[in-house]
C-alpha cells in the first residue's frame, strides 16, 4: 500500500496539473501596483466586536444594522463600497443610544472606563479626558483637541438638563457612536519613504487593518501605542506586533468570520429542504451545518495548525447528533458537534461531503450538479460564472425509461450549444457528488438506476466525491483561490489588477509554509503590500 | 434665517432653561412649505398624496391574469387572477401588455431592479446591487421630508426587502408587526392634536446629530470621488433624521382620522411548517394605514414576499418558487399563489379605504402600486408584466380602468405616472433600457 | 468480507478512543496524490453486526374471523376447557397456524373501552418520545437474505430521539446505551429469504411512561423479523408470556397519582393468565405478540465499549 502511494506521488509531482513550479517563498513582486486608499465601513461582525471589545461584552446589541454588502462574494470586501442608508441612520441612533443607555445605568461599568473620578455633573476636565480614551478606542486612533471638544459640547448640555456626570458621559458615547470616525475605517496614508511618489497607510491606519484583519475588531491598546509613536513601520516591531496578535485568542473569531464569509454560511443557516422528500431536514440544521463547517476550518486552521488542503481531503467530521444521522456515523456527543472519523472506505470526505456544501447547492427536492458545479467555481476554484440567460423555460425533463437518473436527464446542457458553453464547466463537477441527495445523505441508486460520478475537472480526471476531492486538494487554482479569499478579507476592498503578482506570490508562499492558514496570515500581514496604497503616476 | 433654524434654536434654548417651548402650526399651514404656500402635492381638499408599493415575488400566469376585454366601467371585467379586487375594481387601474426594457441579466434579480427602479441591474464583483433608487426612494426624496419618517418599509416575509437608495445602500425592512408598531406609535409618538410631551433627550439628539455632519462634512474633502459619494448619503440620511426630530417637538394639528391601532402580537410563529402570511399580512396593512392617517409617513412598501421565495403557501404541496419551475400542466398550485398574492393585496387596499378623510379615504388620496419581479414565473418572463394601481392619487389617476398596451409599451412609463401623480414631478424616470421621459397617458386623469 | 468483519470492532475501539482524545487526530495527508486512471467505484464493507431500533410497535390485534398474529408458546392448540391454560382458548394465525397464544389481543379494546383512550398510540407516542426504546441487533451477518447462523439480541436505548419530518424515529442516528439494557441474546438462528425467527429466551424489557421507570417481564420469548433492506427490518413479531406480577406493578405505579386501584389491577389481571400455571392454579403469565419494523441505528461508542459479544 505506501509503495503504491510513493509512486502515485512520484507521478504527481512530475506531471502534478501540467505544473512544474517549485514553490518559493514570497518575495516583494517587481510589479505591485498598489490600490488606493478606501474608506471600508464596519461590517456588522466587526461593528459587534468593537463595541464588545472596548465597551464590554456583557452588553445587548442592537437586532437589526444596515445590512452589510457582498462584493467578490466576500462582505468584508463590499464594505468598502457599502453605504450608510437613511434608514441605516436611524439604526446606528438607536444602536448608540441603546449600548450608551445600557452602560450609564452601570455606574460601575462606566467607572471602568472613565480615567479620571469625576468631580461633579460639570466636571470638563474629566469629560475631556473619558472622551479623549474612549475615543481613542471606538475610533481606533487619536481624537484632536477640536473632536474632543465637539463631542464634549454635547455631553456638557446633558449634563446641564439631566443633572449628572453619568448622562455627560452616555451622550459622549451616543456621539462617539455614531460618528464616522467610529463607523468607518478611513485610510488617509502618508508619504511612503521607501518609494517616491506612492502612499502607504499611517502606523495607526495599518494597525486598525491588522487588528480587523486578524481579530475581527479594534487594535487594544498596545497596537495603538505602537501605531501611536509610529514604530509598527519598523518590520522588526510589526513583525513582533503580528506574532502576539496570531497567538491571540481573538484570532479565532476572525477566521471564523473569514470562512464564514468565503463559504456563503449566513446563507447555510437559512437551509430550507421539501420536508416531504428529506425526512431529516429540520429547521435548525442548517445552523449545525454551518457549526461544522466553522469547527472543521478552526481545527485545521488554528488548533493543528497543518495542511489546509485537508479541509477538502479530511476524514474528520465535527458532527452533532443529527448530522451524524445523517452521515450515517455514530455521533460521538448527545449535545453540540464533536470529531468523529469517517470510514475510510466512504466516498464521504472533507468540506465537499458536508451538509453546508451538498444541502446548501441543491434544490430543495434533489441534488443539482450545475449548483454544485457552480458552488466549487465560484467558491473554491474563483472562477467566473455567469448567470444563465433568464428568458428560457429550465425545467429539467421528467425521469423517462430513456433518462432516469439526473446525469441523464441533464444531457440538454450538454448536447444543446447555447446551453452547453457554460454547462460543461459546470455539471461534470456537480456529477461527482450525485451518491449524496439533496441534503447531503449517500445513496447509490438513483431513481432505481446506478449512478454515474466520474468525471474531469479542466482536464484531470476523477471518479467520484473521494477522488475528486484529492484532484482538487491538489490544484493550484485552489490553493490560489484560497489565497484570494483571504487576500481580500484581510485587505476589506476589491483587489485591482496590479495587485496580481503580489497575490501570486503570496499563494506560492501558501505552498511553501505547508499551506497552513496561520503562516499565510502572517506572510499577508507582514507583506510590504500590506501596507502600501497607491503611487501617482510612478511604478 | 429660515424657519426651520428659527423653531430648533428656540426649541434648544427652552431646553436648556427648563422649560419646553413648542411651536404650533394652525391645520392649513401643516401642509405647506417652508414658504408658506401650499404643497403642490395636496390635493383640491387638502389631504397629502400618498405613494405605496405592494410587491410579491414569482409572478403570476398571464393567461389567468389578463383580464379579457379593456377599458373603462363596464366595459371590463376582472379576471381570475384580479378577482379578489372585486370590492376595489371601482379604485383601481390595471396596466397589461408592458414590458421591462432592461436586459434579463438574471432571472429574477433583474425584473425587480427593473419593475422598482426602472434601470438594469447592476452586476458588480459577482455580485448584484440596484444601480440606483426604487421608486419608493425616488418618491420619498420628495413627498417624504415632512413626516417623521421618511418612508417604511416592511412585510409578512419581507427579507431584506427590495427598497434602495442607490448601489449598495439599503434600506432593511421590518418583518416584526410587532416591531413596526413600537417604531411608529412606540415611544415618540405623539398623537396629532395633543400637545407633545417634552423630551429634553430630542434636542441632545439632534445636537450629536448636528457633530456628526459637521464631522461627514469635514471628511468628505479628503477622501476620493467614490467615497465623497457615500459620504453624501451618509449626510443626507443624518439630515434627514435630524429634520424629523425636530417635527417630534412640534405640536401637530389635530387629524380626525387618526388613531392607534392595537397592538400586533409579539410574534407569528409559523403554523404546521407554514408562515402566517395572511394574518401578519392583515396587520402590517392596518398598520401602515393608521401611520398614514396620522401623518407619521408618506411613502410605504410592502414586501409581502421576496423574489425566488419558496415559502409553503396555503393549500400547497412545496414551495412557490418550487411550482413555478416544476409544477405540470396548467399549474393550477402557482394560479392558488398567485390569487393568495391578490387577496393580500386587496387588504392592502381595504385598509386604506377604512380610513375617512374629508369626503373621501385614505385610499382616494393614495397611489399604491402592486406588482411583482416577472409575469410567468416558469421562464423569468419580463414581457406582460403585472401592474395594478389602487387609489387615484386625489383624482391625478383613472380609475375602474383596464389599460392594455399593444405594441409592448416600456413598463417604466406607469412609474413615471405614478411618480408625477404623487406630486414627484419628474422629466425622466429610469435609465439605460427602462428610461422613459413620457408617462402613460391613459392612466392620467 | 472476512477481513472487514474483524477490522470493525477495531474501528469502533479506534473511534472510542478517540472520544476520550478531545482533539481530533491529523486527518488524510494525502492531498496530492492523484487517483488511479482507472477507477473502482468504492464498495462499502458489508457490515455484519447491524443494529435497528424499532420505530414502530403495535400490539398484534385480533384481525377479522378471529384470527390473530402470534406464538404458539406453550407448543399445544388449547381450548376453552384446557386447565393448564386456566380456561384460555388459543387463536388461529391469519396463514391458518392454530395454537396461536395471544390472550392480550383479547385485552386491548377492552382498555381502550374502559376509556384509557389511544392506547395503542400511547405506545407509539412512548416510541417517539423515547419512553420505550427498544432495538433488535443482528450479529454475524453474512447477507441480506440468507446467512446460516445469525445472532439476535435485543437491546434498549435511553434518551430522546431525533424525529423526521414524518414525525417518525429518524434513520441512522444514535443513542445511549439504557442502564438497564437487556442485552438479552434471543437466540441463533438461520436467515432464509430474508426472516429470521429465533427464541425463546427471557427478557425483561425497560420502560418508561410519563417519566417513571417499568420493566415489563416476558417469559418464554420468541422473535421474527424480516430484512427489507440495507437500513430497514419490517414484518417483526415478538411475543412471549408477560409475567401478570411485572404488569399489576406496572399499573399501580402508573396509576400512583389517581388513588388506589390496586382492586381493579387485580380484577384485569388475575383472570387473565393463560400460562406458566403455579401450584396454586393460577396462570402467572399471559400470552402476547407485538408487530414492529425498525430502522437503522448506532449505540454512542463510549457506551458500548464494554460489550462482550
Amino acid at each position: 500500500m505506501t509503495r503504491r502511494r510513493v509512486m502515485l506521488a512520484a507521478v504527481v509531482a512530475l506531471g502534478a496539473c501540467g505544473e512544474t513550479e517549485a514553490p518559493t517563498p514570497a518575495a516583494v513582486p517587481a510589479k505591485l501596483r498598489p490600490a488606493p486608499a478606501a474608506m471600508p465601513r464596519l461590517t456588522r461582525a466587526q461593528y459587534d466586536n468593537t463595541v464588545r471589545d472596548v465597551l464590554g461584552d456583557d452588553l445587548a446589541l442592537p437586532a437589526t444594522l444596515e445590512p452589510d454588502v457582498a462584493f467578490e462574494h466576500l462582505l468584508t470586501v463590499g464594505s468598502a463600497v457599502a453605504k450608510v442608508s437613511p434608514r441605516g441612520v436611524e439604526l446606528y441612533e438607536e444602536a448608540a443610544r441603546s449600548l450608551a443607555a445600557q452602560l450609564a445605568g452601570k455606574p460601575e461599568r462606566l467607572a471602568k472606563l472613565l480615567p479620571c473620578k469625576p468631580t461633579g455633573p460639570q466636571d470638563a476636565v474629566c469629560l475631556g479626558q473619558f472622551v479623549a480614551h474612549v475615543g481613542n478606542r471606538l475610533w481606533r486612533r487619536a481624537l484632536s483637541a477640536g473632536e474632543v471638544a465637539a463631542v464634549a459640547a454635547t455631553a456638557t448640555k446633558a449634563a446641564a438638563a439631566l443633572g449628572s456626570f453619568d448622562k455627560a458621559a452616555e451622550y459622549a458615547l451616543v456621539a462617539l457612536l455614531q460618528a464616522p470616525g467610529f463607523l468607518y475605517r478611513t485610510e488617509h496614508g502618508e508619504a511612503d519613504p521607501g518609494h517616491a511618489g506612492c502612499k502607504r497607510l499611517t502606523a495607526t491606519e495599518l494597525a486598525s487593518r491588522l487588528a480587523y484583519f486578524l481579530w475581527a475588531g479594534p487594535p487594544d491598546a498596545a497596537l495603538l501605542a505602537a501605531a501611536a509613536d509610529g514604530s509598527l513601520h519598523d518590520p522588526k516591531v510589526r513583525a513582533v506586533q503580528v506574532e502576539r496578535m496570531l497567538a491571540d485568542p481573538k484570532l479565532r473569531r476572525s477566521v471564523r468570520n473569514w470562512a464564514g464569509e468565503w463559504l456563503q454560511l449566513h446563507e447555510v443557516v437559512k437551509l430550507s429542504k421539501d420536508p416531504k422528500v428529506y425526512k431529516h431536514f429540520s429547521g435548525d440544521l442548517g445552523a449545525s451545518a454551518r457549526e461544522e463547517t466553522l469547527r472543521l476550518v478552526e481545527n485545521l486552521a488554528l488548533d493543528l495548525d497543518t495542511d489546509f488542503r485537508q479541509f477538502i481531503t479530511t476524514r474528520t467530521a465535527f458532527v452533532d447528533r443529527r448530522l451524524a444521522a445523517i452521515y450515517e456515523v455514530p455521533a460521538e456527543s448527545d449535545a453540540g458537534h464533536a470529531p468523529v472519523q469517517l470510514p475510510g472506505w466512504a466516498e464521504r470526505r472533507g468540506y465537499l461531503g458536508q451538509v453546508s456544501f451538498l444541502g446548501h447547492a441543491a434544490h430543495p427536492v434533489s441534488s443539482s450538479p450545475t449548483l454544485r458545479g457552480a458552488f466549487v467555481r465560484r467558491f473554491l476554484l474563483c472562477d467566473f460564472v455567469p448567470d444563465p440567460p433568464a428568458n428560457l423555460n429550465t425545467a429539467i425533463p421528467e425521469p423517462s425509461p430513456d433518462a432516469k437518473t439526473l446525469r441523464q436527464r441533464l444531457t440538454a446542457h450538454m448536447n444543446v450549444p447555447g446551453c452547453s458553453s457554460c454547462h460543461k464547466a459546470l455539471d461534470p463537477i456537480g456529477f461527482a457528488f450525485e451518491r449524496f441527495d439533496g441534503i447531503g445523505r449517500f445513496r447509490t441508486l438513483d431513481n432505481g438506476e446506478p449512478i454515474d460520478t466520474t468525471g474531469d475537472l479542466d482536464g484531470v480526471p476523477f471518479g467520484d466525491l473521494d477522488t475528486f476531492a484529492q484532484v482538487l486538494a491538489g490544484s493550484p487554482k485552489f490553493r490560489r483561490c484560497v489565497t484570494q479569499k483571504l487576500y481580500g478579507y484581510a485587505v476589506a476592498r476589491p483587489t485591482v489588477a496590479g495587485e496580481k503578482t503580489q497575490v501570486d506570490g503570496l499563494a506560492a508562499a501558501f505552498a511553501a509554509n505547508g499551506y497552513k492558514v496561520k503562516a499565510l496570515m502572517r506572510e499577508i500581514a507582514l507583506s510590504d503590500g500590506f501596507a502600501r496604497l497607491a503611487c501617482t503616476g510612478g511604478p | 434665517m429660515n424657519v426651520r433654524n428659527l423653531s430648533r434654536r428656540t426649541v434648544l434654548r427652552g431646553l436648556l432653561g427648563g422649560s419646553a417651548v413648542a411651536i404650533g402650526l394652525p391645520a392649513l399651514e401643516r401642509f405647506c412649505n417652508d414658504s408658506g404656500t401650499a404643497w403642490a402635492e395636496a390635493g383640491s381638499d387638502g389631504f397629502p398624496k400618498r405613494f405605496g408599493l405592494f410587491f410579491w415575488g414569482n409572478g403570476m400566469l398571464p393567461d389567468r391574469w389578463v383580464p379579457k376585454a379593456h377599458g373603462i366601467g363596464t366595459a371590463w371585467q376582472l379576471s381570475d387572477q384580479l378577482a379578489p379586487l372585486a370590492k376595489h375594481k371601482s379604485r383601481i387601474a390595471v396596466v397589461t401588455g408592458t414590458r421591462l426594457g432592461i436586459p434579463n441579466s438574471q432571472p429574477h434579480g433583474a425584473g425587480a431592479a427593473g419593475i422598482l427602479s426602472g434601470r438594469p441591474l447592476l452586476h458588480q464583483g459577482g455580485d448584484t446591487t440596484f444601480a440606483g433608487p426604487s421608486i419608493d426612494q425616488i418618491v420619498a426624496e420628495v413627498i417624504g421630508k415632512d413626516t417623521r419618517f421618511r418612508s417604511l418599509e416592511f412585510g409578512a416575509a419581507a427579507g431584506n426587502g427590495y427598497s434602495f437608495n442607490g448601489p449598495n445602500s439599503h434600506n432593511p425592512a421590518e418583518s416584526n408587526p410587532f416591531a413596526l408598531f413600537e417604531r411608529v406609535f412606540g415611544a415618540g409618538f405623539t398623537m396629532p392634536g395633543e400637545k407633545p410631551k417634552f423630551d429634553p433627550t430630542l434636542g441632545l439628539r439632534r445636537s450629536v446629530l448636528d457633530a456628526v455632519s459637521a464631522d461627514l462634512k469635514g471628511l468628505r474633502g479628503q477622501v476620493g470621488a467614490a467615497d465623497a459619494k457615500r459620504l453624501d448619503q451618509h449626510f443626507e440620511g443624518v439630515r434627514q433624521l435630524e429634520q424629523r426630530l425636530a417635527k417630534l417637538e412640534l405640536a401637530p394639528p389635530k387629524l380626525d382620522a387618526c388613531k392607534v391601532p392595537k397592538a400586533p402580537d409579539k410574534a407569528y410563529p409559523d403554523v404546521e411548517g407554514r408562515p402566517q402570511l395572511g394574518k401578519k399580512n392583515q396587520v402590517f396593512c392596518e398598520l401602515v394605514a393608521y401611520a398614514l392617517a396620522c401623518d407619521q409617513t408618506r411613502v410605504f412598501s410592502n414586501f409581502l414576499t421576496m423574489p425566488v421565495n419558496n415559502l409553503l403557501f396555503q393549500g400547497a404541496t412545496t414551495g412557490h418558487h418550487e411550482l413555478t419551475h416544476n409544477e405540470p400542466g396548467e399549474q393550477k398550485e402557482v394560479h392558488a399563489i398567485t390569487v393568495q398574492c391578490i387577496e393580500m393585496f386587496a387588504a392592502q387596499l381595504d385598509a386604506l379605504a377604512q380610513v375617512q378623510e374629508g369626503a373621501g379615504t385614505l385610499l382616494d388620496h393614495c397611489a399604491v402600486m402592486g406588482c411583482s419581479e416577472v409575469s410567468l414565473g416558469k421562464t423569468h418572463s419580463l414581457e406582460e408584466m403585472p401592474l395594478i394601481i389602487g387609489g387615484s392619487a386625489g383624482g391625478k389617476l383613472k380609475n375602474d380602468l383596464h389599460y392594455r398596451s399593444e405594441g409592448g409599451e416600456n413598463t417604466s412609463k406607469a412609474l413615471l405616472t405614478l411618480c408625477r401623480a404623487v406630486g414627484c414631478d419628474l422629466a425622466e424616470f429610469g435609465a439605460e433600457g427602462g428610461k422613459v421621459s413620457d408617462g402613460l397617458g391613459a392612466l392620467e386623469a | 468480507m472476512k477481513t472487514m468483519q474483524r477490522c470493525l470492532p477495531l474501528l469502533l475501539a479506534t473511534t472510542a478512543a478517540c472520544a476520550d482524545a478531545g482533539t481530533a487526530p491529523a486527518g488524510d495527508t494525502s492531498a496530492d496524490t492523484k487517483p488511479d486512471a482507472a477507477f473502482e467505484t468504492k464498495v462499502a464493507p458489508f457490515q455484519t453486526r447491524r443494529l435497528y431500533v424499532l420505530d414502530t410497535i403495535r400490539f398484534a390485534r385480533q384481525k377479522p374471523f378471529g384470527t390473530v398474529l402470534g406464538w404458539n408458546l406453550d407448543g399445544k392448540v388449547s381450548g376453552e376447557d384446557d386447565k393448564a391454560t386456566c380456561g384460555k382458548k388459543d387463536f388461529v394465525s391469519p396463514d391458518g397456524v392454530p395454537g396461536i397464544d395471544n390472550q392480550f389481543s383479547l385485552l386491548v379494546p377492552l382498555i381502550e373501552a374502559s376509556g384509557i383512550a389511544a392506547f395503542e398510540s400511547l405506545l407509539q407516542a412512548s416510541v417517539e418520545s423515547g419512553g420505550v426504546l427498544l432495538m433488535v441487533e443482528l450479529i454475524g451477518l453474512d447477507s441480506l437474505t440468507d446467512d446460516p447462523e445469525v445472532t439476535v439480541r435485543i437491546r434498549a436505548g435511553q434518551g430522546v430521539p431525533l424525529l423526521g419530518t414524518d414525525g417518525k424515529v429518524l434513520t441512522g442516528q444514535t443513542f445511549h446505551l439504557s442502564k438497564r439494557d437487556p442485552a438479552t441474546v434471543c437466540g441463533k438462528g438461520k436467515l432464509a429469504g430474508g426472516v429470521i425467527d429465533v427464541g425463546p429466551f427471557d427478557i425483561d424489557l425497560p420502560l418508561q411512561v410519563f417519566g417513571k421507570d417499568y420493566t415489563l417481564e416476558m417469559r418464554g420469548g420468541r422473535v421474527r423479523l424480516q430484512i427489507a433492506d440495507d437500513k430497514r427490518i419490517e414484518a417483526g413479531l415478538v411475543g412471549g408470556g408477560v409475567t401478570l406480577s411485572s404488569i399489576a406493578k406496572i399499573a399501580k405505579t402508573a396509576a400512583e397519582d389517581q388513588g388506589n386501584i390496586d382492586d381493579i389491577v387485580e380484577a384485569l389481571t388475575s383472570n387473565m393468565g393463560d400460562l406458566a400455571q403455579d401450584a396454586t392454579g393460577t396462570c402467572t403469565q399471559m400470552s402476547a405478540a407485538l408487530t414492529f419494523t425498525g430502522v437503522s441505528a448506532f449505540f454512542y461508542p463510549a457506551d458500548v465499549t464494554q460489550d462482550k459479544l
